[in-house]
């Protein structure tokens, strides 16, 4: 059990930093897609944004500024691979918690 | 427990260079086998493609009987320190210790540390150069791999830390297996159990250090 706590969160260190790139990264492609097609397609190209483009640009500058860090999370077993699919997985099982809670609340018509 | 790391028939090349040819290493709980060589003779490759982070022509690394293709990939059999530091920079000491030693008595013996207690709230980017190596190090003898390779563990470190990590080494050496690469020989001879001289891409048994000179890796009237 402890093991897995352990892993856990050498999975957040990585998780926490590629999403933090992710979210500003993101944030300024949906912004900048707003100007182009309008302010509702804002939350549209963020989510689209979070889960492409801004997802690989922030492994890239994860690559480009820490890379030697990758060092860090071999010691503990994990490869880039697993490392990337894993946050890849953990953001796409937030979005789906997000939109059921999102359904859950009740909206005016 | 006593635990043995084979790496046999490793074959590396850059292109039409063969950086290794013939390397036989087996290393048990309680050794330190240090290796020796010039720049650019594989050393630090050799290191790697035990790790399991670098590809080679051939490899055939056993630990305990068992093939690993990546033995890093396990987790908990061998633990490397690169040349480079490893460090998140965005983390302070505390948080990396947090993260990376499972074990809550040894993560409170680092918190103790006599040179790095006052540093736990800083991030690593605040370390001297040899701060931040015992650092590692400390960081790696603390976890349960059986096995530590050290990439030039005595590299831009001065020589209190120099004497602290050789200290390091011995004082763990019960309970681990070391593999440790460097250039700077004196401390190199004071950590190891077993020297061998990386020359030509093959790995050499030194019986004496006399033979250092003989294979002009030292300049001769080094050591006789």
């Amino acid at each position: 059990m402890k093991q897995y706590q352990g892993q856990l969160l050498i999975l957040l260190t990585y998780f926490k930093v590629i999403q933090g790139f992710n979210t500003l990264c993101s944030l300024f492609l949906a912004f900048a897609g707003s100007l182009l097609l309008g302010a509702d397609s804002f939350l549209k190209g963020f989510i689209t944004s979070f889960f492409t483009g801004g997802f690989f640009l922030a492994v890239f500058f994860y690559e480009l500024r820490y890379k030697k860090s990758y060092y860090f999370y071999y010691n503990k077993g994990f490869s880039k691979v697993k490392l990337i699919t894993a946050t890849y997985m953990a953001s796409l099982l937030l979005l789906i918690i997000l939109f059921c809670l999102y359904k859950l609340i009740p909206h005016a018509a | 427990m006593l635990h043995e790391l084979e790496a046999d028939s490793i074959q590396k090349n850059f292109g039409a260079r063969e950086l290794i040819t013939d390397c036989y290493i087996k290393c048990k709980t309680g050794e330190v086998i240090g290796i020796l060589g010039r720049n650019g003779s594989g050393k630090s490759t050799l290191l790697k493609i035990i790790f399991g982070t670098e590809p080679a022509a051939h490899q055939h690394i056993r630990i305990d009987g068992q093939k690993y293709e990546h033995s890093y990939k396990q987790g908990n059999l061998v633990s490397y320190l690169p040349q480079h530091d490893f460090l998140p920079r965005y983390l302070s000491l505390r948080q990396i210790v947090d993260v990376f030693v499972d074990n809550e008595e040894k993560r409170e013996l680092i918190y103790r540390d006599e040179r790095l207690h006052i540093h736990l709230d800083k991030k690593t980017t605040a370390l001297s150069g040899g701060e931040l190596k015992y650092f590692e190090i400390l960081l790696l003898v603390n976890q349960e791999s059986p096995f530590i390779l050290l990439d030039e563990p005595f590299s831009g470190v001065e020589p209190l830390y120099r004497d602290k990590v050789v200290k390091l080494i011995s004082s763990h050496q019960s309970t681990k297996g070391f593999i440790i690469t460097d250039h700077d020989y004196r401390n190199m001879i004071k950590a190891s159990t077993t020297l061998m001289l990386l020359k030509d891409g093959i790995c050499r048994k030194i019986n004496d250090v006399i033979e250092l000179e003989q294979l002009q890796y030292v300049p001769l009237g080094t050591f006789s």
